[in-house]
């Protein structure tokens, strides 16, 4: 993998993060948006200036990619190289959390 | 006479400077018209602000800047409004939005994390502050230390060279302030996301 795309991207921004962990599935902006709302209590709340900035950003760095537009909305969908980086991601938000709780992580 | 001052009233261009790292004072000027009955009608020129008469209200006004051509407008415009951002127009790259503030959350920005906020910066930088610096390190820098010589070296200068000094030391003044000002509120930015 592309190393300077990993420095970028880990540690992942929590927008970063769950706009790429919601594109696991195919959204749009707003689905994303309103998803994120709805999975965190209505605590992250993403702006339309940011989601836009990350979209473009995201897919211009190939993490994920254009799928079709559905009424002026542009469709997205994580890419594999995405997902590679979205599951080291994840492996560390659950190495970190698991520390959190005092357990100690065991190495492969 | 009461129809005319009544005509006059109606709308107002108001001439308004803001440097290239202003966006935020801009937009603050822009929510303190509309609060005390001015709505943004139009930009006229660079700095020309047209108001019309309104209802006082709380409304946000944000600007976002963008230099990709090749982005997808509608489907920029569509993810605002969806958000409840009123599109306005695009003015020499900036992009104009706003939203009674009744229908937002406190404090609503159109960025919600201080990265995309200085991405937004990093693309003002670049298309606008770079040319900036390469006019005034290769036109205006060597013309006011040129016009410096010329006065200096001579006893008596003429009143050109002394107008010509003037004016490219005023421009070297103003361009140097846009760069310290731009600087600081980048890293006053940057800061807020360190801590």
């Amino acid at each position: 993998m592309d190393d300077k795309i990993k420095r970028v991207y880990i540690p992942m921004t929590e927008t970063g993060f769950y706009i790429l962990f919601c594109l696991q599935d195919e959204m749009h902006g707003y689905n994303i948006l309103q998803q994120v709302l709805s999975m965190t209590g209505q605590e992250i709340k993403i702006s339309p200036g940011t989601m836009y900035g990350s979209l473009s950003k995201m897919e211009k760095d190939g993490l994920i990619h254009f799928v079709r537009e559905e009424d002026k909305r542009k469709i997205y969908k994580i890419s594999e190289l995405g997902q590679e980086i979205l599951n080291i991601e994840l492996k560390r938000i659950e190495r970190l959390y698991r520390n959190s709780k005092g357990e100690k992580v065991n190495g492969q | 006479m009461a129809s005319n001052s009544k005509k006059q009233n109606y709308s107002k261009t108001v001439y308004r400077y803001f440097s290239l790292a202003d966006f935020e004072q801009e937009q603050e000027y822009l929510r303190r018209q509309h609060q005390a009955g001015w709505k943004l009608e139009k930009i006229m020129y660079a700095g020309f602000y047209r108001f019309t008469r309104t209802e006082p209200e709380d409304v946000i006004y944000q600007l976002d800047f963008n230099d990709d051509n090749t982005m997808d407008k509608e489907d920029y415009i569509q993810l605002f409004s969806d958000c409840g951002w009123e599109y306005l127009w695009d003015y020499s790259n900036w992009s104009y939005f706003r939203k009674p503030a009744s229908q937002a959350d406190d404090n609503e920005e159109i960025f919600s994390d201080v990265e995309s906020k200085l991405q937004m910066m990093n693309r003002v930088f670049r298309s606008r502050m770079i040319p900036v610096a390469v006019i005034f390190l290769l036109i205006v820098l060597p013309q006011l230390m040129k016009k410096y010589n010329d006065v200096i070296s001579t006893e008596i200068p003429t009143i050109l060279d002394v107008l010509l000094f003037t004016i490219f030391l005023t421009a070297s003044v103003i361009y140097t302030t846009m760069f310290v000002n731009f600087a600081i509120r980048y890293r006053k930015l940057r800061r807020r996301n360190i801590r």
